[in-house]
């Protein structure tokens, strides 16, 4: 019997149709998930439950066209369980921008948001593509001396984590603040 | 809110937010629980089950909220009456499903805990999780983040140490927060094993979860006590301890008490000058109080050190060591404890009750625990020995009343495990007996506070129960044997001489109502060798046993004023075919002996057996039983004393 | 801490009842192990680590789910510490906890000695 690796779902705060399945093992690539075995592979079919599935390193993004999770939440989770267990037959396009500018928005906006706020800081996601990530300070981390290596080390080192790609951070003084670029559909506006 | 309405409980609509505590046995819930709602707390039964129901309330912030400390359970697929009640509760038809839920994990047990939490999260109540014992986890060089373990399960968590106020007060804040608490959007999957060991492996993972090391404090202790040859000896020296502290710690300061209240009785019969007043505060008063305190050291030291075996965690390791042995009779290691426990006293044994998980065990325990030597029996013991043995008799250099006395011990022990062997077959038959299972707590040091708070519960209790019995007992006794009141001319004209106070004294006895009852009832007691002044007595003693010793002085002592209570042993039978012959001969003492070691004589132990088992039933099958027993027990050893001397 | 969610009362999703949740916990496969190479747990020596491979076929898997729910998962490190005495229970230990089983329940669990 295949084992299923340690998964385990994380919501999303800022966008209740969205769910966060976060795995223990490395997916097979990055990017947008293709294909899939069993009721996880119908669900993402055009028409299916599932309107958008974007992989990053240890984790997986599901969106829903309507939070409807208190109804679909436990037949999807079913599916990414069973699907867990044969990772191999995932195909998953890459799409580096998009993994990108997910994992970027979620580190600043997310993981690091009490470091940054605990500072009295704002940081403000500008731009990201072709592994570079233009953001913005604002508050106390404008004039911080150590903001250059909140930029490069830990925000550097966390979206690296995440997508295992080496990447650019850097602070610009314009540019309209990218918001939630996870929203479907969204682009640079 | 329309849809909230249907599960509304009668708390919630008088405005309390009900909330409750899930967690496994073992996890601190209830001492979290105690600290929570402070000494309020009121435990009753749930209705029809051997299950306790513990309800306490708590003020914050102007918020009135009420908590109930369910009990521990592994699983919501319940396989014990205990989470059934669990399971019960927190259905949905439920009038007592709680608007929120606290669960509480181990944080040295975490992966255990996790799964619980994971069933607990299919309900859709709002849920906080808190974390106990991080200390030790801390200790054990394990480590967790409490945040990221929230952002992994999906509901708030928040660790809290034994001693700790700033988060117990965060955490009495949080509870007035309910609306912040939360339902996970989508609930782990708790109905498939792998995909549950799956989850459980990936929140520990991004809760930076260290497990702890094994505590060596413990093993190595364990490697001691638990030996198979050095750990046994040890037991059998805790057990001998125990007895010894009995006779010999607790004596001198128990003949301290009877001194002082035999000088405060002498000091009332000299101040006050109406006989009877005098009489009844010096002998029902004064005697009945000093029959409930002269108990307390015996107590106080019994409860110190169950109290000390149990915080330790050495019960624990007396019920694995003793399990096989309980297992010869059907029950299992922890029966053992609650037996051990009512040496002292049966109520607190009878409660002890609840750690058993099969309500079949649980009910021949409580069923047989008061065959167990009490302390209530010593006093009567004592003097019906003392009779029986002269002082200085021995075999070898130990002393035959000290044996005699190990023997009546053994008595009780012995009657203990055939009637729980006997109640075991009774009761069981239908369905599959309960897995055994236990956890092996880790050792700790307890906190002095705990100690004495324990004792101080159990004597306090103790006094409460059964000394407003005693005294209303003593004073009824005292009332039924100098009422109705018979004048000098009636005496006269009886032809009792009035100058003779002792003549005058028996008479009133002979005469009273208790003589009536008791010669009523004496044919029942005469095969046994017993007057109707004992049978006055034994009835008195249905109430309580120490009764028995208060009232047999108060009439030997009107006999013989002289000697007050001492010369039981000169009493003769007043009439019928044995007059003139002493009462106390050996087959009668030894029947009394016998009768005492299994009758049941207790209120506050038929009184605890209501409550426990939840209904009358047991309690009358109790009495019924044991006064049959004891009968019977009482008139075959009767017969054999008799043949053995004559 | 996670963000507070809405009470969602969508039809009776989430709000299942103990009834139905006990009836598909019932349902649970704990993993039965059917290779050659394992021993049942009561079978282990003293002081013997090993690896938990899964439960033996019985007609009732009740006592099995109840292993399961105390720790005793396919897959978990297993240490059999020392049996009492009088040769029953055993104590175990079993992630950082330490269990006391009688031989028969033991037994029910097959483990993978290291």
């Amino acid at each position: 019997m295949t084992s299923v690796p340690a998964l385990h779902a994380e919501a999303v705060p800022a966008d209740p149709s969205v769910m966060r399945w976060v795995f223990g093992n490395d997916l097979p690539a990055c990017g947008r998930l293709v294909d899939a075995p069993g009721m996880l592979g119908k669900m993402i079919e055009p028409g299916g439950l599932i309107v958008r599935a974007v992989a990053e390193r240890r984790a997986l993004w599901t969106w829903l066209a309507q939070p409807s999770w208190a109804t679909d939440g436990v037949a999807v989770r079913e599916a990414v369980y069973d699907a867990a267990a044969r990772l191999n037959d995932w195909r998953i396009e890459p799409a580096p921008d998009d993994v990108l500018a997910l994992v970027a928005a979620d580190v600043i906006d997310r993981t690091l948001e009490r470091f940054i706020a605990s500072h009295g800081g704002e940081i403000a996601l500008i731009k990201a593509c072709h592994n570079e990530v233009d953001v913005q300070l604002g508050g106390a981390c404008k004039h911080c001396p150590v903001s250059g290596m909140t930029l490069h080390g830990r925000i550097a080192h966390e979206i690296r984590e995440r997508t295992g790609e080496e990447i650019c951070v850097k602070a610009v003084t314009e540019g309209r603040r990218r918001r939630e670029p996870w929203r479907l559909g969204s682009s640079e506006r | 809110m329309s849809c909230h309405d249907d599960s509304s409980s009668a708390a919630t609509l008088a405005g309390m937010r009900r909330i409750a505590l899930l967690g496994n046995p073992n996890a601190g819930k209830s001492t979290l629980f105690n600290a929570l709602s402070g000494l309020n707390a009121k435990v009753a039964n749930y209705p029809g089950v051997t299950v306790s129901k513990t309800i306490g309330s708590l003020k914050v912030a102007g918020h009135n909220l009420l908590l109930e400390d369910l009990p521990g359970c592994y699983s919501l697929e319940a396989i014990s009456p205990d989470e059934q009640v669990v399971a019960d509760t927190l259905d949905i038809g439920s009038v007592d499903r709680p608007d929120g839920l606290l669960v509480v994990m181990d944080a040295t047990s975490l992966e255990r805990s996790l799964g619980l939490l994971a069933q607990a999260q299919q309900l859709g109540l709002p849920i906080m999780a808190v974390l106990t014992f991080s200390d030790e986890l801390l200790r054990r060089s394990g480590s967790l983040d409490p945040v990221r373990l929230a952002s992994a399960v999906g509901v708030p968590v928040m660790s809290v140490t034994q001693g700790n106020r700033v988060q117990l007060d965060e955490l009495k804040h949080a509870l007035t927060k309910l609306d912040n608490w939360s339902v996970p959007v989508i609930p782990p999957p708790a109905d498939d094993g792998p995909h549950l060991r799956s989850w459980i492996a990936s929140v520990l993972d991004a809760a930076g979860y260290q497990p702890p090391a094994d505590d060596q404090r413990t093993q190595r202790i364990d490697s001691i006590l638990l030996h198979p040859v050095v750990g046994t000896v040890i037991f059998i020296l805790t057990m001998i301890v125990f007895f010894q502290v009995i006779f010999i710690v607790a004596a001198p300061l128990q003949d301290a008490i009877e001194t002082f209240f035999g000088w405060l009785a002498g000091l009332v019969r000299a101040k006050i000058g109406i006989d009877w007043l005098a009489a009844l505060i010096a002998d029902g008063v004064i005697g009945g109080a000093g029959s409930v305190l002269v108990f307390l050291p015996q107590i106080g030291l019994l409860f110190a050190m169950i109290a000390l075996l149990e915080s330790t965690g050495y019960m624990s390791r007396v019920a694995f060591l003793m399990d096989r042995v309980m297992g010869y009779i059907g029950l299992e290691g922890r029966a053992f404890v609650a037996m051990l426990s009512s040496l002292a006293c049966a109520v607190p044994g009878i409660m002890s009750t609840r750690t058993l998980p099969s309500s079949r065990d649980r009910i021949a325990t409580m069923m047989t625990a008061p065959l167990m030597t009490c302390s209530a029996r010593l006093p009567v013991y004592t003097i019906l020995i003392a009779m029986l043995v002269p002082q200085d008799a021995r075999v070898g250099f130990l002393g035959l009343q000290g044996l005699v006395m190990f023997g009546m011990y053994l008595l009780g022990a012995a009657g203990t495990m055939a009637a729980a062997w006997v109640f075991k077959r009774l009761l069981g038959g239908k369905g599959p007996a309960l897995p055994f299972y236990m956890e092996m707590p880790s050792y700790r040091l307890p906190k002095l506070g705990e100690i004495v708070r324990a004792i101080w519960e159990a004597c306090a209790g103790f006094v409460r129960r059964v000394g407003g019995i005693i005294l209303v007992l003593s004073m009824a006794m005292w009332a039924l044997l100098s009422l109705p009141l018979i004048s000098s001319e009636q005496m006269v004209s009886a032809g009792v001489d009035v100058a003779d106070e002792v003549a005058v004294a028996t008479y009133q006895i002979d005469h009273s109502a208790a003589a009536a009852v008791g010669k009523a009832v004496q044919p029942v007691f005469e095969p046994l060798g017993f007057d109707w002044r004992i049978t006055v007595g034994l009835i008195g003693a249905m109430g309580a046993r120490e009764v028995f010793v208060a009232t047999l002085g108060q009439i030997s002592s009107a006999e013989d004023p002289e000697n007050p209570g001492v010369d039981l042993g000169q009493m003769v039978w007043l009439s019928g075919p044995h007059e003139g012959e002493p009462l106390f001969t050996a087959p009668a003492t030894v029947a009394l002996l016998v009768y005492f070691a299994f009758a049941l004589q207790c209120t506050s132990t038929i009184a605890i057996l209501r409550k426990e088992s939840g209904s009358w039933k047991w309690p009358l099958i109790a009495f019924g039983y044991m006064t049959a027993l004891a009968w019977i027990t009482a008139f075959i050893a009767k017969l054999v004393v008799g043949a053995v001397i004559g | 801490m996670a963000a507070p969610l809405e009470r969602q009362f969508l039809g009776d999703a989430n709000l299942n009842d103990v009834t139905t949740i006990a009836a598909q916990l019932s349902k649970r496969s704990v993993g039965i192990c059917a290779e050659s190479d394992c021993i049942p747990m009561g079978r282990m020596r003293c002081g013997e680590c090993g690896v938990i491979a899964g439960f033996s076929e019985q007609t009732d898997m009740a006592v099995s789910r109840r292993l399961f729910d105390l720790g005793f998962a396919e897959g978990t490190q297993v240490q059999f510490v020392r049996r009492a005495p009088l040769r029953d229970p055993l104590m175990f230990r079993i992630g950082s906890s330490q269990m006391l089983l009688r031989a028969e329940e033991a037994n029910r669990i097959l483990v993978r000695i290291d």
